[in-house]
């Protein structure tokens, strides 16, 4: 199955189904945030890019 | 139930874990007592293990190491326990129950059952009860939550409410007061410009102008788990986004053109009436996007 059918699947569920995976979406990208990974990542990369010669 | 609280003590008291999968080890051991002691269903069904299709699990936990990434995806049945390192999280129709574990300095999130899911439920029913009290009068759902409604669901921390006022016809000046102290004295928090309902940080709009009215007024009616509600057309989500003009508004627009979800007749009516033809040009322009007008 290409991406964009896969979209279309997504988008022809019902409303409720998509909230339910809109709850799942917002639990897991709450917790990324809490858990400080996309933060430390984003440091790490900006640490990368200052250690750069110019 | 934390799972910091439970593991971590274990993992720095272990004198054996030292690497990675050790670590994991004790913790997802850790975890699986803690889960027995408060009476957890972490047991899976038959059939579902007993499948060779390489469902998701019944139990999946995803887990960082203490100094961020790697991840590693442990599924777990009766049978086995096995992990792999930077695996995805898995989301199963079938899933029961679902554990996202990071150990270290992180947040832990257990989230059990399906019922769970229907955080939204509970703040919409909420909102409908204002209504039916008379705080708010009628209201439509925008945002990535409103968008959803035709689209495939993307990730949002809030839902956007865009409800008429009752007060707001007597003063200029419009005040959320009404709204606040109605749900605070339901032991709703408000959370900067949102108000906590249930789980969902909820921001009520009211409307600034023509265009969002006119949204109110011919919003759709339908249901979230038998839960009557309204969501603004795709036409109006569009045109509010034209307006808006963010990115993140940009990217959603681009989606409704992409999966063909808006009638671009009415779409160039309602921009042409609300003054957003030169932003839609714009728009266009920068896109490259194709809407057949």
């Amino acid at each position: 199955m290409t991406r964009q059918e896969r979209r279309k699947r997504l988008a022809a569920l019902s409303f409720s189904e998509k909230v339910k995976i809109l709850e799942k979406l917002r639990r897991r990208s709450l917790a990324i945030a809490a858990s400080g990974l996309r933060r430390r990542s984003a440091g790490v990369r900006n640490a990368d890019r200052d250690s750069r010669p110019a | 139930m934390s799972f910091q609280r439970c593991a971590l003590p274990a993992i720095c008291r272990s004198p054996w874990a030292k690497t990675r999968n050790e670590i994991i080890r004790v913790g997802v051991l850790q975890f699986f007592i803690a889960a027995r002691f408060v009476n957890l269903a972490v047991s899976l069904p038959q059939y579902q293990f007993a499948s060779s299709s390489g469902r998701p699990t019944d139990l999946s936990a995803r887990i960082g190491a203490t100094n961020g990434p790697p991840c590693a995806l442990f599924t777990h049945s009766r049978r086995t326990l096995s992990g792999k390192l930077f695996g995805s999280v898995p989301i199963s129709d079938k899933t029961a129950l679902t554990a996202s574990i990071w150990i270290g300095p992180c947040a832990s999130t257990i989230s059990a059952k399906h019922e769970e899911y229907e955080a939204l439920k509970t703040t919409l029913e909420m909102i409908n009860r204002m209504q039916g009290d008379g705080v708010i009068g009628k209201y439509a759902i925008g945002g990535a939550v409103g968008a959803t409604f035709y689209l495939e669901p993307s990730a949002t921390v809030d839902v956007d409410i865009f409800a008429m006022l009752p007060n707001a016809g007597s003063s200029s000046l419009l005040s959320l007061a009404p709204i606040y102290e109605y749900l605070k004295a339901l032991g709703c928090d408000a959370d900067g410009e949102h108000v906590v309902i249930g789980e969902w940080p909820v921001q009520f709009l009211p409307p600034s102008d023509a265009l969002e009215r006119e949204a109110l007024a011919e919003a759709t009616e339908t249901e979230i788990e038998g839960v009557k509600t309204w969501v603004m057309t795709a036409e109006h989500l569009v045109a509010i986004a034209i307006r808006t003009g963010r990115p993140k508004d940009h990217a959603r627009i681009l989606q409704f053109l992409e999966q063909d979800a808006v009638d671009t007749e009415k779409l160039n009516r309602l921009l042409a009436g609300h003054g957003l033809i030169a932003k839609w040009h714009q728009f266009k322009k920068k896109y490259g996007a194709d809407t057949n007008d």
